[in-house]
This record gives C-alpha cells, sequence and structure tokens, in this order.
C-alpha cells in the first residue's frame, strides 16, 4: 500500500517553520516564516538571500548549486538586519529547483532574545530551543547554587581553620602549662623533701653535736684525771706494799680486814681497772669525736677532706646495728678502701649520704634475714661492702653494695622519688634517697647509681669530682639559700 | 518538591521575620537539611514538616501561609532567573495563564522528578476566564490563589479569584474563576 502524499499548507507550514525562508535558483526569496518577516520590519520577499543573510557556516559562497550541495551540512545565517543567528539544515526540493532553509534562532541565552523581540510563544511548540532555555537557566541556576554554596564552604573552612588554629594554639598553651605545673609540683616536692629532710637533719645535727659537747666536757675531766688517777694509785700501792713490807707488827683488825678485802687480788686488780676506765673513757672520747664528724655544724662551707673519715664515722655510728643480737646474725663490713686524695666537698651533707645507703643496706639484709627465717634458711652470710677507688676522667667513686634481696625495675624506676620507700609505714619516710641523690648530683655536680636485681643484692655508686667546680659551688650557695 | 520550593519558603520567611525564625521553624520541623539545592528533588515530607512547622512558629493557618508563599513565588522565580522567560511567557495576565501549562511542561524538562501541575483556562472573556488546576499533590491550592495574586501584581493587574469547585468537594479538580482588570 502506498501512502498517500500528504503535506502542510503554506499557512500551517509557517506556522511550523516560523523562522523559515525559500529561495530559487536566482537566490530570490520566495516564501518566509511569519516571525522572520515581522522581525525584519519590511518585505523581504522578493529579495536577494544575500541582502539579508550571510552564511557563516559552513564556510561555503551564497550559491544555488553550492548550497544544494550541503544538504547534510549544519547552516548557520546571521540576519544582517539584527545579528541573529539562525541555525538549520537547507532542503533542496528538485521538483520547483528551490531550497528550503528550516530554522530557528540559536540562543544561547534568553536575555537575547528581548532585542530581536522574540517571545516564547513566536517558537514553534514542537522547537526544542525553548526547553534548550529552560535547561540553561537551570544549568545557571544550578551553577549559582555551586557558586553559593563553594562561598559558603570556603568561608567555613576559614572559620574551621581559625578555629584548628586556636583551638592547637589552646592545646598548645594548656600542654606548656601542664608542663609548667608538673615542672612546678616536682620542684615543689623536692623543695618540700628537702625542707623536710634539712629541718630533720638540722635538728639530729643539732641534737648529736650538742649530746657530744656535753659528754665532751665530763668525759675530758675522767679522761684527764685519769693519769693522776693512775699515779696516786701507784704511790698508794707502793706506799701499802712499803708498810706491808716494814711493819711487821699489824694489829689484828688490819690483818682481819686486809684478808676480807682479799688486798692482794686489789692490788692486782686496780691497776686493770684503771687501765680499762681510760680504754672506755677513750672509746667515748672517739664516739664524741665521730658524732661531731658525722655532723659537720661546723662544716657548711667545701672543704677538703678525708672521705674515708666520713665514712669510719658513719660506720661507728651503725656499728650498734651490725652486731649479732639473739637469732639475728651480725653484718660484715667489708672495706676495700682505695687509696683516695682529700676531696674538696660538702662533708656533712655527704655523710648523711653515706648514712642513708648503708642504713638502707642493714635494712634490706634484716629484711631478708625475717624472711630466710621464716622459711628455715640460716645460712647467710651478710656483708656490705664498701669500696672506693679514683677513677680516670677525675672523679672518684664509692661503692656500697649489700647481699640483700635486691629490687626488682619498678622499685628501681621510682628510687630516687620523693617520698618513694619500700619500708613498712612508720619505718621510712622515703626521703633519704631523694635527698641523697640531690645532694651527690645536684649540689656536688656528682651521679648516684644502683645496679640491683631481685636476690643479686643491690650496689649503690656515688661519683663526685675529686675537686667541685665553681659554676656548681654558684648553684649550690643559691640552693642553700633558697633551702 | 525541588530545593527551589524550600529555598523559597526559607527567603521568604527569612525576608519577611528574620533569620532567628527560620531557624525556630527548621528546629521544630527537625530538619537536618543545612542548605537547599534547587535542582536536587526532595522528599514532598520536608516542604509539608516547613509548612507546618511555620504555621505553628508564625501562628497562621496552612492555608494562609500557602496562600502567602504562592504570591511570594512569582516574585521569587523572577528573582531567581527565571524572570525572562516569564516576561517571554506573556504580555498580560490571562496570556500568561493561557501559557503557565507550556511553561511548566518545559521546566518538566529540566526537572525531571518535577510532577508538575496541570493549568487550563476556559472560557476567557476580556476579563474574565475559568482557571482549572490540577494536581497529584494535596493542600496546595491555597498556593494558586497566591500565585494568581502574584501575576497580577507582576503585570500590574486587578485581580480576584474565588474557587468555583473543589476536590476537597468531591469534584475531580479545583477550578477558580479570575476576574482581572489591567491598571
Amino acid at each position: 500500500m502506498v501512502s498517500p502524499h500528504l503535506s502542510l499548507s503554506p499557512e500551517l507550514f509557517t506556522k511550523a517553520f516560523p523562522f523559515h525562508f525559500v529561495f530559487n535558483r536566482q537566490r530570490e526569496i520566495l516564501q518566509a516564516g511569519a516571525v522572520l518577516e515581522r522581525i525584519s520590519g519590511e518585505q523581504i520577499i522578493g529579495s536577494k538571500i544575500e541582502q539579508y543573510f550571510q552564511i557563516n557556516r559552513p564556510k561555503v559562497t551564497v550559491e544555488f548549486d553550492t548550497i544544494k550541495k550541503q544538504t547534510h551540512a549544519l547552516f548557520i545565517l546571521e540576519f544582517l538586519r539584527n545579528g541573529m543567528q539562525l541555525k538549520g539544515q537547507m532542503v533542496y526540493q528538485p521538483e520547483e529547483e528551490l531550497i528550503f532553509f528550516l530554522c530557528s534562532p540559536w540562543i544561547t541565552d534568553a536575555a537575547n532574545l528581548i532585542p530581536l523581540n522574540i517571545k516564547l510563544k513566536d517558537f514553534a511548540i514542537h522547537d526544542p530551543i525553548v526547553d534548550f532555555l529552560f535547561l540553561l537557566q537551570a544549568k545557571n541556576s544550578a551553577l549559582a547554587d555551586a557558586e553559593k554554596l563553594t562561598t559558603e564552604l570556603t568561608k567555613q573552612r576559614a572559620e574551621l581553620q581559625r578555629a584548628l588554629a586556636i583551638q592547637e594554639n589552646l592545646a598548645k598553651v594548656a600542654e606548656e602549662q601542664a608542663q609548667k605545673l608538673e615542672q612546678s609540683l616536682r620542684e615543689l616536692r623536692h623543695t618540700q623533701a628537702q625542707l623536710i629532710q634539712a629541718e630533720k637533719m638540722s635538728s639530729l645535727g643539732q641534737l648529736v653535736a650538742g649530746i657530744a659537747h656535753e659528754i665532751n666536757n665530763p668525759v675530758n675531766f675522767i679522761y684527764a684525771n685519769l693519769d693522776y688517777v693512775e699515779q696516786y694509785t701507784q704511790d698508794l700501792l707502793k706506799l701499802l706494799i712499803l708498810y706491808k713490807t716494814f711493819n711487821f707488827h699489824i694489829v689484828p683488825k688490819i690483818q682481819d680486814y686486809i684478808r676480807k678485802n682479799e688486798l692482794d687480788y686489789i692490788l692486782e686488780d686496780l691497776p686493770k681497772t684503771i687501765n680499762s676506765m681510760r680504754i672506755g673513757a677513750e672509746r667515748i672520747r672517739d664516739i664524741v669525736c665521730s658524732l661531731r664528724n658525722f655532723s659537720r655544724l661546723d662544716e657548711a662551707e667545701v672543704k677538703r677532706i678525708n672521705l674515708h673519715e666520713g665514712i669510719e664515722s658513719t660506720l661507728l655510728i651503725l656499728q650498734n646495728r651490725f652486731k649479732a643480737k639473739g637469732d639475728k646474725p651480725g653484718i660484715e663490713i667489708v672495706k676495700n678502701y682505695g687509696n683516695l686524695p682529700l676531696i674538696e666537698c660538702y662533708p656533712g651533707q655527704l655523710n648523711q649520704v653515706f648514712m642513708n645507703i648503708i642504713s638502707n643496706a642493714i635494712d634490706a639484709i634484716e629484711s631478708n634475714n625475717i624472711k630466710d627465717s621464716s622459711i628455715g634458711i640460716q645460712d647467710n652470710f651478710n656483708t656490705i661492702t664498701i669500696t672506693t677507688e679514683v677513677l680516670e676522667t677525675s672523679y672518684i667513686a664509692i661503692r656500697i653494695a649489700d647481699n640483700g634481696p635486691g629490687m626488682t625495675e619498678a622499685v628501681k624506676a621510682k628510687l630516687f622519688d620523693p617520698f618513694f620507700t619500700t619500708k613498712p609505714v612508720g619505718k621510712g619516710t622515703g626521703l633519704g634517697l631523694s635527698i641523697s641523690y640531690q645532694i651527690v648530683v645536684e649540689k656536688h655536680g656528682g651521679k648516684l647509681t644502683c645496679v640491683s636485681e631481685p636476690g643479686q643484692g643491690s650496689e649503690f655508686c656515688i661519683e663526685i669530682p675529686i675537686s667541685v667546680d665553681r659554676q656548681t659551688v654558684n648553684d649550690i650557695r643559691s640552693l642553700s639559700c633558697v633551702i | 518538591m525541588y530545593g527551589l520550593v524550600n529555598k523559597a519558603i526559607e527567603e521568604m520567611v527569612c525576608s519577611r521575620f528574620g533569620k532567628n525564625t527560620w531557624q525556630e521553624i527548621k528546629q521544630k520541623a527537625e530538619l537536618e537539611v543545612d542548605v537547599f539545592i534547587s535542582m536536587e528533588a526532595y522528599p514532598d515530607d520536608i516542604t509539608h514538616r516547613l509548612v507546618k512547622a511555620a504555621s505553628v512558629v508564625l501562628g497562621l493557618s496552612a492555608a494562609e501561609i500557602m496562600q502567602a508563599f504562592g504570591e511570594y513565588w512569582v516574585q521569587y522565580t523572577a528573582d531567581e532567573g527565571y524572570g525572562e522567560l516569564m516576561d517571554m511567557s506573556g504580555d498580560n495576565l490571562p496570556e500568561f495563564l493561557e501559557n503557565l501549562d507550556h511553561l511548566h511542561a518545559r521546566v518538566g524538562i529540566s526537572f525531571p522528578n518535577l510532577m508538575p501541575p496541570s493549568f487550563e483556562c476556559t472560557d476567557t472573556e476580556e476579563e474574565s476566564l475559568n482557571l482549572h488546576y490540577r494536581s497529584t499533590r494535596e493542600g496546595l491550592t491555597p498556593m494558586v490563589m497566591g500565585l494568581v495574586k502574584g501575576l497580577g501584581k507582576r503585570f500590574d493587574t486587578e485581580v480576584d479569584i474565588t474557587q468555583t469547585q473543589s476536590r476537597d468537594e468531591g469534584a475531580d479538580h479545583d477550578e477558580f474563576l479570575v476576574k482581572y482588570k489591567p491598571q
């Protein structure tokens, strides 16, 4: 079945293509869309197309045959009256030797329609160019939205960055303050420890010095008179012997008294008694000397001293604790003293260090003894070994080692912290090693270290320079002022 | 509804009652959206919640708000870039109403999820016409009345609009009698 030949009437055709025009081989415009005619403002029918139009695309001359060959090309013509671009296609009709230019205005912005005096109703309903305009507007709206959002985001990002910078700054300040606070707290605890220990040692030192002084005088009376007592006793004893030798007629009452009181024994024992008194008095003098030496109240400044004397004084004061008592075995002190030169130091302060470390060693050994006796082990041979030596680096070292229970890593980590103690409540203050550390490290510019393992005993090593340098001395003076 | 509608509600509230009131409405509507995107489709529920919350906060009925919004919508879309397209859609109120259906159909190409309403003019006289409104949505009839009033302002035309039949009363669509007189 052959479909009937149907076509639009010229009126309908112009409605369907309101911007079209038709021209012949002579390029005369024979027909034009109503809107095109309207906006041209004059009669274009009968005119040559080049009078009104210029072909922008494709780049061809305005020749009928040339245009005829370009039926597959997209034509863009410029309407010379108002610059309007018309986009469309050339349709060649061979029967009448005509070319139809079916087109629409090529518009990329609705605003461009206004100067051309074109309204939306001028477009054919089917013409997608209007949809294209709406689409363009939608795109512009979306772009405006995106632009607005981008601006907002940029603003928010800047604000966020500012806030982050402030937060970071605040965190930094807080961290610095926390560090300062921690440092202050640490210093405060040290100062507190120093104050407590200084007060304690000051009181103890004064007490010891006072007792030593009070005992020293009467002991000196005794000791000084012992020579006379001995001499007088010798004289009296000689007199008695002479009397006994040359006087044969002793009255019976005297004879009885001599016999009853064993004069011969007295004559033999009295010199021994006096000698014993001399030894005792000498021992008291030594102890008094040691106490004074230990307290060193008269030696607040740096002095050159023999450190062994300080160690010996400390050992003498602690002598009572080395002795065996009842079930408790004694502690042997092994001394490996090197040939130390005189050391420039604070003698009283270093004596405190020796006292603290040796006391701890005794406590450790005693705690081990209690533990061992509770599980039936009694074969301990308790020793504290004190070694002194000169190091190559103009330092000297004093090592105090015990064969007690040793320490765990956790205990060692806190060893020099103020108020840290492993002793039962009431026995230790936790200040001894903290103060010792300050004395050795801060006051003498030295080192205080500990080597210990559970079951292997502990060794404390004090390293101090032979001579305290000036800077350390100055620091020490300012520290002393604070204390 | 597209973001453009929700943005218009936001603009209307902010311009007339201030940003704080808008924040209050948003909070009451339990809205989690910070910024509406014009070209994005949002659930109708968001728009309904906004209108409901605005009704509570502003002490106005939902119908009053929708009518005010319809009036505002004309100016808002013109300001948002559709002014020229609107200008080219008609030289006067009846011509524009005549083309309103085309306008919505063409906008539908750019907004694929639009579900646009349909408008039809009948019995067009020199100073009156019957406007037939059909929509898949409910509750927007007051907006149509506001919309026509807004268009009246745009074309400098005195408008009187009366609803002559209603879906709420069983009719298959809403119908309005629009009387107009260019000034």
